[in-house]
């Protein structure tokens, strides 16, 4: 998207560390604008309208866009509410939905690490990892210095989410200017990036499999044990994925 | 004693409901999976492991999103989502590697089978 800018690589290298990490945040700030970034933006939008049509007011709109940063996760609260569930229902629906983050933060963390990063660092940059923010990362970070990593990912992913909460409130505002047609449209764009852009994130074979695995467990496991769905398609098809690729690794 | 949206008539409860139902269970597994990264060499097995489900468990997300969502899209017959979703990856991997042209055409294709079919969206 945007490439290394010749002019200021050797200024910012030759700064002590402070001012080369404000220059990596910069960095990652410039791919606000990125295709990942845009189809987010739109994703927003849609859950904004969303929103709106459910009758949840703008400010707890985007109050809930950055305490959770997690569309998954608002839409099955927005849903629980909507159907009179209690609050434990609606917490447990959203930890089944939401295990995926675990896996996702303990696989980008070694990718932010460099040398040795606070912990409360981690934790900052952890609540902004999503799946967009996780598969950006996963892809750019690794051909990064290692003291550049956490803040060109703090960069993009920090300030992803900060506008994406304005978007929300836009997507609240224009909900009855937009045809059910486009609000539609706007909601596919999330799954169509995703599917397009996940196998360029997958470097190892285990990797790949397990996206071929979650891409037909997904769906199958959905239709036979609603409730425990998810977790087992990341148990079921992880597991055989990884086994898979140890076995190529021993053996081939 | 069952403790619902509307329990409480205060401006705040909503506020507090949101954090307790919808942000902690989210990042209560962000905060694991930075408990349990500091316990891992980054080369470790469990690292890869952890990538493998994490991407089968994406995975698994994109597919329900298209096959059993929520919103507007439930209104369109799945084997529409179905071709926006094929035009777009027969573009994009067969065709010309651009992201946001691919993701345009999927999600214009989707608009224009809605209007050409005349789909009822309420």
């Amino acid at each position: 998207m945007i490439s290394n800018n010749m002019t200021d690589a050797p200024s910012a290298a030759a700064d002590e560390e402070g001012r080369s990490g404000w220059y990596w945040y910069r960095r990652g700030m410039r791919n606000l604008l990125s295709t990942p970034a845009i189809v987010l933006y739109f994703s927003y939008l849609g859950f904004g309208s969303f929103t709106y049509e459910s009758g949840v007011d703008v400010y707890l709109s985007m109050f809930m866009t950055i305490v959770t940063w997690a569309i998954p996760s608002n839409v099955i609260l927005i849903g629980g509410i909507l159907s009179g569930s209690s609050l434990l229902a609606i917490f447990v629906a959203v930890a089944l939905a939401s295990v995926r983050m675990m896996p996702m933060v303990v696989s980008i963390v070694p990718e932010l690490r460099g040398e040795g990063i606070a912990t409360w660092k981690l934790i900052v940059l952890a609540h902004f990892t999503a799946i967009t923010s996780w598969v950006f990362g996963m892809k750019e970070l690794p051909v990064l210095p290692p003291h550049g990593r956490a803040p060109f990912f703090g960069g993009f992913a920090v300030s992803l989410a900060v506008l994406s909460v304005g978007i929300v409130a836009l997507g609240h505002g224009v909900a009855g200017a937009v045809p059910p047609e486009i609000a539609a449209a706007l909601f596919l764009m999330t799954p169509l990036y995703f599917i397009l852009t996940l196998p360029s994130a997958a470097r190892l074979l285990s990797d790949k499999l397990a996206l071929v695995f979650g891409f037909i467990l997904g769906p199958l496991f959905a239709l036979v044990v609603p409730e425990m769905g998810l977790v087992l398609t990341g148990l079921v098809g992880g597991l055989g994925a990884y086994g898979i690729g140890y076995y190529w690794r021993k053996h081939a | 004693m069952t403790i619902l949206f509307d329990s409480f008539d205060v401006s705040w409860w909503p506020y507090l409901f949101v954090l307790l139902g919808a942000s902690l269970p989210t990042n209560m597994w962000r905060w694991l999976g930075v408990g349990f990264a500091g316990r891992l060499r980054d080369d470790s097995e469990w690292i890869l492991l952890a990538r493998a489900i994490a991407n089968a468990l994406v995975a698994g997300v994109i597919t329900r999103l298209i096959l059993f969502p929520t919103g507007a899209l439930t209104f369109i017959p799945v084997w529409m989502r179905l071709v926006a979703v094929a035009v777009a990856v027969v573009f994009y991997f067969g065709l010309m590697r651009n992201l946001f042209i691919g993701v345009l055409l999927g999600s214009l294709t989707l608009v224009g089978l809605t209007f050409l079919f005349g789909v009822p969206m309420t």
